[in-house]
């Protein structure tokens, strides 16, 4: 009964030019998500790989050049240029570390936050010095978002079932033929469910098809289990608006209803609600602005400088192997051993103030993911991003990287430094050795509990189409 | 006849039960998304005039210091909030809150308030735009899908033809009607947005903006009435005509403004921070360093200033030479800055080129224009704060140079000003374009929307005019 209820719906979807055009757009929707997604990855891929290769190409400059004058073959003039100095390379414009956020294969799929991401950043001794192409992308791009795969699965592919499953039921009604099919030896529910199953599984799998032959086509492998489950995703979404569908036809109205009331269910999930749900977050846990946090960075510095005193009389009874001396009497190699003495604490007093707006950031991004449940449109979209490594949970996991690289380039270069110790080819060498990229993978775990709330979501429906289902026919 | 056409079309509208549930649910989201967004405009201009003033005590408290150094230590100026920011937050979420402003150096603003929010966020917020922009025209598709589609299936068509009513006024009846039922709803909308000029903060000029944003969002609105029209007329049946309406809202409302951020992304690329800094660097080589005296271009205005004053060193210059060549080089530096922050704004004018011929397939984006530019909440703002703040950071600067080049002797870094000093150093004192200046920006994007309510008003009479009764 299946497979004659499968090529039933074959034959009509071949046979209706509506059907045809709504699948021919959907595809090249997503052909044109898909397209925009390889190319923005290529194009931050291009960027980080330019800016890698000027670092070896800068390091390489600078090894030569210090190489030369190790060997008293030349002399620097111009401290703040001097390749052997550790305070320089460590710390100066001039030389600094780059590590770059290369991102996943998969954020093809979804653009996330990724348009606002930087593509590296620099390491330095007081920090890490932010590398942003975003920080150029014009704000009007940014504002109306990108037309990528997870656009045309949230907003599109719903419009695209509701279209072809709108009359499922009252179209039959409405040509006559519900009564001769209702006189066949079957119970209702069987047919409607076996109808809604064809047809899902015919435009599921066309879908399916068509996404991951895009998706192959822009060098994903096939054998990435994220692909997998991201197909796993959109078919599951699917599922819930076939099912949406089904329970408004089995409730006996016309297909002019029924259409109505469909695009009344996807305008509430898709639209309002996820509107809602930003508001709700925006005010149940308001983040103060970043005005706020300039600020105190700055009375930050004022409460080292007032309790510098205290740190360096500690420094250098802990340090005793170097010597305190007053102003007038300090080299450059003075004022870096206090600056470098009070870093630590400078480091902390900012960390513990960034620490504190981010878990404002969180609260409200975690109060807004705590409402999933509410919409399929929200559940899809944020498992789709996570899967794509372009969410906030992505950008957490480089930053904890980048602070660990950094924190270990900036002890390595003050010992130096603080020991006289010239940079030499041994520390150069070393240098190319140091990771250069940081991996945004998906998060396979986080976007494996999104898909338990869509695969609730269908129980709730499924649950409706039988409850729907039990009136007489 | 036109008359009683438009009667009879508001009577048989305000009967529909969909007309009903649909004014309900959007009037509550139009009051959630006021409730939301009425506190948008004070908070934000709150911080921010806080921030501004504990910026300027820290400028003003630093420790004594040698002028160049305190150019170097700073301040910081922050994005202004406008009071119809609560109506439409345009680009806001994604310019940068804090500039910080310093010697040597034209910084980008940091801190873009989308980065702090949820990948979830850029599923769109309720504003009171989004409703009128977003689902206010769904609203008008829904009412309006049967208008003459309808009419055709159940044979009222056939029996209005027949009684000699034309199909123009048959148009301007059906319009009419629509018209009036969308007006009973969009005109206490626009009234009650208006509520939110009440708060402190609006001026005159605000009003006036408002009174233009209510025109905009208006014929937006027109233009919708006749798209459903022209889509009804067309359809055989109603079922087509409310997928062929959906299809129409998706697309101008989604997929075109969507679509013409990627074209007008991959058309005119913006700079990689690479590119844009190497250029920066190459260029800044090529003039005067003022930290490096060994520097070819410093060494040449040395000579030149040298021979312009007579004299054989800098130290017998009757100004401090360190104060002159930090500021000669910070010329350099900004005009450096300046060209490429021009070449920036040149892509976005070309992008912005893309966008308004994208317009020509959405109203959604021309509305979007004109209410961001008329809400203060667009670029061209955005970039007119940047530029003030910019000529204040080049002012600044050249008061902390001009004090070492006149009041410092030359060599003398030990040299400290202190609070008396920064107190009376000039304030960033930002006046935001009035309406005469966003009016070049703004008359184009209305004047088009004329455009596109009169193009489809005549394309639906013309749709009219072949109409068929099967």
């Amino acid at each position: 009964m299946f497979l004659l209820q499968i090529q039933h719906e074959v034959r009509q979807f071949i046979r209706s030019p509506l059907a045809l055009l709504l699948f021919v757009f959907l595809a090249g929707c997503m052909a044109f998500g898909v397209w925009n997604g390889a190319r923005d990855l290529a194009q931050k891929r291009g960027a980080a790989e330019a800016m890698l290769q000027k670092q070896t190409e800068k390091f390489a400059r600078l090894q030569a050049q210090a190489d030369s004058i190790n060997r008293n073959l030349k002399a620097e003039k111009r401290w703040w240029l001097d390749p052997t100095s550790a305070l320089v390379i460590g710390e100066f414009d001039r030389g600094g570390w780059a590590v770059v956020l290369e991102p996943a294969s998969l954020s093809i799929l979804a653009t996330g936050l990724s348009d606002l991401q930087a593509e590296a950043e620099v390491l330095k001794i007081s920090g890490s010095a932010v590398r942003s192409s975003s920080d150029f992308e014009n704000p009007v791009n940014l504002t109306f978002g990108t037309f990528d795969l997870a656009f045309v699965v949230t907003f599109l592919l719903p419009l695209f079932v509701i279209a072809l499953t709108f009359n499922l039921v009252s179209g039959e009604r409405e040509q006559g033929t519900l009564a001769l099919l209702l006189s066949q030896p079957i119970v209702a529910r069987q047919l409607f469910g076996l109808k809604m199953l064809a047809r899902f599984s015919l435009l599921g799998g066309l879908v399916l098809a068509v996404m991951l032959s895009l998706l192959a086509a822009a060098g994903i492998s096939l054998a990435e289990p994220a692909l997998w489950q991201a197909a796993g995703l959109v078919l599951l979404y699917t599922l819930f608006w076939f099912l949406l569908a089904l329970a408004v036809n089995l409730r006996g109205q016309s297909s002019a209803f029924n259409a109505l009331a469909c695009v009344a269910g996807w305008l509430l999930l898709v639209i309002v609600v996820p509107a809602l749900v930003n508001l709700a977050a925006e005010k149940a846990r308001p983040i103060p602005s970043r005005a706020v946090f300039q600020n105190d960075l700055r009375t930050a510095d004022l409460e080292v400088a007032r309790q510098k005193e205290r740190i360096l009389t500690e420094y250098f009874q802990q340090n005793p192997q170097f010597v305190r001396k007053a102003d007038e009497q300090k080299g450059d190699k003075d004022w870096w051993i206090e600056e470098f003495a009070v870093l630590d604490f400078d480091q902390s007093l900012k960390d513990s103030l960034a620490d504190a707006f981010e878990a404002k950031a969180h609260q409200q991004a975690d109060f807004a993911q705590s409402l999933l449940g509410l919409s399929p449109a929200l559940a899809v979209h944020y498992q789709l991003v996570t899967l794509a490594g372009t969410g906030r949970e992505a950008t957490g996991g480089y930053q904890q990287n980048i602070k660990k690289q950094q924190q270990e380039w900036s002890a390595s270069m003050r010992t130096k430094y603080l020991a006289d110790q010239k940079l030499t080819n041994t520390d150069y060498e070393a240098f190319a050795a140091l990771p250069t990229r940081v991996r945004a993978e998906a998060d396979m775990g986080n976007a494996a509990s999104g898909g338990w709330w869509l695969l609730m979501q269908c129980f709730l429906v499924g649950g409706l189409v039988w409850l729907v289902s039990r009136r007489p026919w | 006849m036109i008359s009683t056409i438009a009667r009879q079309e508001f009577r048989s509208i305000l009967r529909e039960k969909r007309f009903q549930m649909a004014t309900l649910a959007l009037s509550l989201l139009f009051l959630l998304s006021l409730y939301g967004a009425y506190d948008y405009y004070a908070s934000l201009q709150r911080q921010h005039a806080e921030a501004a003033q504990i910026a300027r005590g820290h400028w003003e408290n630093q420790k004594d210091k040698n002028p160049h150094s305190a150019a170097h230590y700073g301040t910081f100026a922050f994005k202004p909030a406008y009071p119809l920011s609560f109506f439409d937050r345009g680009v806001d979420a994604f310019t940068g809150n804090t500039l910080f402003l310093e010697a040597h150096k034209m910084n980008e603003s940091k801190y873009r308030a989308a980065t702090d929010r949820s990948e979830l966020a850029r599923m769109g917020t309720l504003t009171p735009a989004f409703i009128l922009g977003v689902l206010f025209p769904l609203f008008i598709m829904v009412l309006g899908f049967g208008a003459v589609a309808g009419e055709r299936e159940s044979g009222n068509l056939r029996l209005l033809l027949a009684q000699g009513v034309g199909p123009t006024r048959l148009f301007f009846g059906k319009a009419l009607g629509l018209w009036n039922a969308v007006l009973l709803l969009a005109a206490p909308f626009l009234l009650l947005g208006a509520l939110g000029l009440l708060l402190p903060g609006a001026g005159a000029e605000d009003w006036q903006r408002y009174f233009l944003l209510a025109l905009a969002y208006l014929l937006y609105l027109g233009c919708f009435v006749h798209l459903v029209l022209l889509v009804s007329a067309w359809a055989k049946r109603q079922n087509v005509a409310l997928v062929a309406s959906l299809g129409v809202w998706v697309f101008v409302c989604l997929i075109v403004p969507k679509a013409a951020v990627n074209v007008a992304k991959h058309q005119y690329p913006t700079p990689s921070w690479q590119m844009y800094y190497e250029g920066i660097k190459q260029d800044l080589e090529e003039g005067v360093d003022g930290h490096d005296p060994a520097d070819a271009y410093t060494q040449k205005l040395e000579k030149e200033t040298l021979q312009q004053y007579g004299v054989d060193s800098v130290q017998h210059l009757p100004f401090n030479w360190d104060g002159f060549i930090m500021q000669k080089g910070e010329e350099h530096e900004t005009y450096v800055f300046q060209k490429h922050k021009d070449g920036l704004l040149n892509i976005y004018a070309q992008q912005q080129q893309v966008h308004a011929v994208a317009s020509v397939l959405s109203p959604y984006l021309l509305t979007s224009i004109a209410s961001h530019r008329l809400a203060g909440t667009d670029v061209y703002s955005y970039h007119h704060f940047l530029a003030a703040a910019e000529k204040y950071r080049i002012a600044l600067v050249g008061e902390m140079n001009g004090e070492l080049t006149q009041n410092f002797k030359y060599g003398d870094w030990e040299g400290k000003r202190s609070k008396a000093f920064f107190a009376s150093n000039q304030r960033f004192d930002y006046q935001r374009p009035v309406l005469a200046q966003v009016w070049p920006g703004v008359s184009p994007a209305l004047l088009l929307l004329v455009g596109w309510w009169l193009v489809s008003g005549l394309a639906c009479l013309l749709i009219f005019n072949k109409l068929r009764v099967l």
